[in-house]
């Protein structure tokens, strides 16, 4: 015994002090020397594991999520100001009506269109290579202010001046891009030009702009270090022959999570000021993507969800082998006035305490676990040689994972339910047999 | 004789009438009991004598309304057993019953006193209430020094010794001993019966002893004969 005598003889008598029902069920469950006895404790891991599963893989999943939103927050606006098909113009004016809200942090005008480029590798360097992404004109001190571009450069640095460009990571590499490297960038209104030309049979030599890369930056988000390049304000309003306008405003805000609230505020205040305006928020333009995360948490809440009713059965077999094996005693006690009640508490107690030791451990478990799981990637990559989260894929230096205490909650409450109610059946059976024909039971 | 508050004199405590009992189980109808009819006055000390297979235990078991008769009706105190609801007769059996059985029947993973005690936490005593009348039953049978011990660190005398004192824990009117020297030698069975007889006589339980042994049957006050299943 690991306890000393008094401690062990204390506990002892604590769980005497119990209802009958009770005390009756923890000392069937207590250990002796058979393998019957370790039959409660096979449904013990049971539960332990389907909990602790539940808890890491949740866990993981919500880690992901919510750092997938950290890093839409990090270089999405969190609400944009706009017109519908038309370039945003008195911009300034209206940064300033939007700036006047006591929630707003920060407000900068942007450009945003597809531009076509095209690589101009030195002599010998291999042919160029062309690439549809989207440019983005930012104003470079107030985009300080608005996002984290400016300290995500891992490589030169955040410089849009002159022909200055920010080119994301995995679009540089594909493009096999540098820095210093040049870039010819043909936008929307030059095509336009061109098609005019070619309409009125007329030979137009379109002369694209020439920009060099000054930064490469990675946000941490695949489909943004992909497909989007950054240049100056005045550049993009060029390329996009937008003169002074701009095709919206940024708006940051303290509480990213407040956006709802401040988006109607800012309609109001717009349209007081005259003109449509369109504002919208980041979880709306974030929407595929967010949604996807929480429908993969969904989904895999619900098939893991599936081990703990696999751990139920398990604990449901384990009861009605209790209950014939105690068949005797059921007579007993019913001879000893035991209502049919009580007799269905014992095995009822059983199986509570079963889930309530089983959720324990699976707790403690899947805390564990979460507290060393990038130790453990690491050991199983050691051991077997396999990556399991291959950084070139998931981009993740390591594992995240966001213990969210009401989801942990709904899965220890869940499988304490799913356990009482694997109980119920072999209780209940229990509970109806005769006294007397469980009495003369061998 | 000792000190009787009958709560009613006229009405015997027991009163079993037309009492049969049919099993169903193989091809042909085995029939227990017939047609059996006692009465037995609060105080009484009656033993059911009869060789094995006679009814004895069949009746003792009608009478602790721990089965149902197929035919006749069971009276305790006025009240007919086969009226009650399930609850009803386990709450009968908790208040007013104590068995003793040939087996003992204790729980093998209680100890003495919680053995003993077990009755009475069943009938929702307080513990502390419960634990001492345990222990006081159980030094009156002479195991103040195995209070913690279990039904297998014990001898079969002193196991049977357990589970009387369990059988009067919740101070029954009705003692129900079915074979409880059984399964002891004729010392240690002797000082089994004169310890219940002993403890019947204190408390002023009627008891009800089914028994094989003349020796035994020769303590009681009325011997009612069972052979195959009627009286005789």
């Amino acid at each position: 015994m690991g306890l000393n005598y008094p401690v062990s003889a204390a506990i002892v008598r604590a769980m005497s002090r119990l209802p009958f029902e009770f005390h009756l069920a923890l000392r069937y469950l207590r250990p002796k020397r058979s393998l019957i006895s370790v039959i409660p404790f096979t449904s013990v891991v049971g539960v332990m594991l389907g909990v602790a599963v539940l808890i890491i893989v949740i866990s993981v999943m919500s880690g992901f999520h919510e750092m997938t939103r950290q890093k839409i927050l990090g270089f999405n606006a969190h609400l944009k100001v706009y017109q519908n098909g038309v370039p945003l113009r008195d911009h300034e004016r209206l940064a300033k009506i939007v700036s006047s809200n006591k929630a707003v942090r920060a407000v900068s005008p942007f450009v945003m269109g597809k531009v076509l480029i095209e690589t101009r590798p030195a002599e010998g360097a291999g042919s160029a290579l062309v690439d549809a992404p989207w440019l983005r004109g930012i104003d470079a001190d107030l985009e300080r202010r608005v996002s984290t571009l400016h300290t995500n450069i891992i490589a030169g640095e955040f410089n849009v001046r002159g022909n200055g460009l920010l080119v994301g990571r995995q679009l540089a590499q594909s493009l096999r891009l540098g820095i210093g490297d040049r870039l010819s960038v043909y936008s929307t209104r030059q095509l336009q030009t061109m098609k005019a030309g070619r309409d009125k049979k007329e030979e137009v030599a379109i002369k694209p702009e020439e920009y060099t890369v000054k930064g490469i930056f990675d946000v941490g988000y695949y489909e943004y270090n992909v497909s989007v390049i950054v240049g100056s304000l005045a550049n993009a309003q060029d390329l996009y022959d937008l003169g002074e306008n701009v095709h919206g405003l940024m708006v940051m805000l303290d509480d990213p999570f407040k956006v709802e609230a401040v988006r109607r505020e800012l309609y109001e205040a717009l349209h007081r000021g005259g003109g449509e305006y369109i504002v919208t928020t980041w979880p709306e333009e974030n929407a595929g993507l967010l949604q996807a995360v929480m429908v993969e948490k969904s989904v895999m809440f619900y098939i893991l969800f599936f081990i703990m009713i696999v751990a139920a059965f398990g604990i449901t077999s384990v009861l009605i082998t209790f209950v014939v094996q105690k068949t005797r005693e059921i007579g007993i006690l019913k001879a000893l006035g035991a209502t049919n009640g009580q007799v269905m508490g014992v095995f009822l107690s059983q199986s509570l305490v079963v889930g309530f030791l089983g959720v324990l451990a699976g707790f403690g478990l899947g805390r564990l676990a979460l507290a060393y799981r990038n130790e453990f990637l690491l050991l199983m990559r050691r051991l077997t040689g396999f990556e399991l989260f291959p950084q070139s894929i998931y981009n993740l230096p390591e594992l995240p994972a966001l213990i969210v205490p009401s989801e942990i909650l709904i899965i220890c409450g869940g499988s304490m339910l799913l356990c009482v109610l694997a109980g119920l059946l072999p209780a209940w059976y229990a509970g109806r047999l005769k006294p007397v024909e469980a009495l003369r039971y061998e | 004789m000792s000190e009787l508050t009958p709560t009613n004199a006229t009405i015997p405590l027991l009163r079993a009438v037309g009492l049969g009992k049919t099993y169903f189980t193989g091809e042909q109808p085995l029939e227990v009991l017939h047609g059996v009819g006692i009465e037995i006055s609060a105080g009484d000390f009656v033993a059911l004598r009869g060789a094995s297979g006679a009814g004895k235990s069949t009746l003792l078991h009608l009478l602790g309304g721990l089965d149902a008769p197929t035919a006749g009706e069971v009276w305790f105190d006025g009240q007919s057993l086969g009226a009650m609801s399930a609850s009803a007769l386990a709450q009968f059996r908790s208040t007013h019953v104590g068995f003793i059985f040939q087996a003992y029947h204790l729980l093998p993973d209680l100890d003495a006193v919680e053995n003993v005690s077990l009755p009475a936490r069943v009938a929702r005593v307080a513990f502390d209430e419960a634990e001492a009348r345990a222990v006081d039953l159980l030094k009156r049978v002479g195991l103040g020094s195995r209070l913690g011990h279990r039904p297998a660190q014990l001898s079969g005398g002193e196991q049977q010794r357990v589970a009387i004192a369990r059988s009067l824990v919740n101070r029954p009117r009705l003692l129900l001993a079915d074979e409880p020297t059984g399964n002891l030698d004729s010392h240690t069975g002797e000082e089994i019966i004169r310890l219940l007889v002993g403890l019947r006589e204190e408390r002023g339980a009627t008891l009800v002893i089914a028994t094989h042994d003349t020796r035994v049957a020769a303590h009681a006050q009325r011997v009612i004969e069972l052979v195959d299943g009627r009286m005789r």
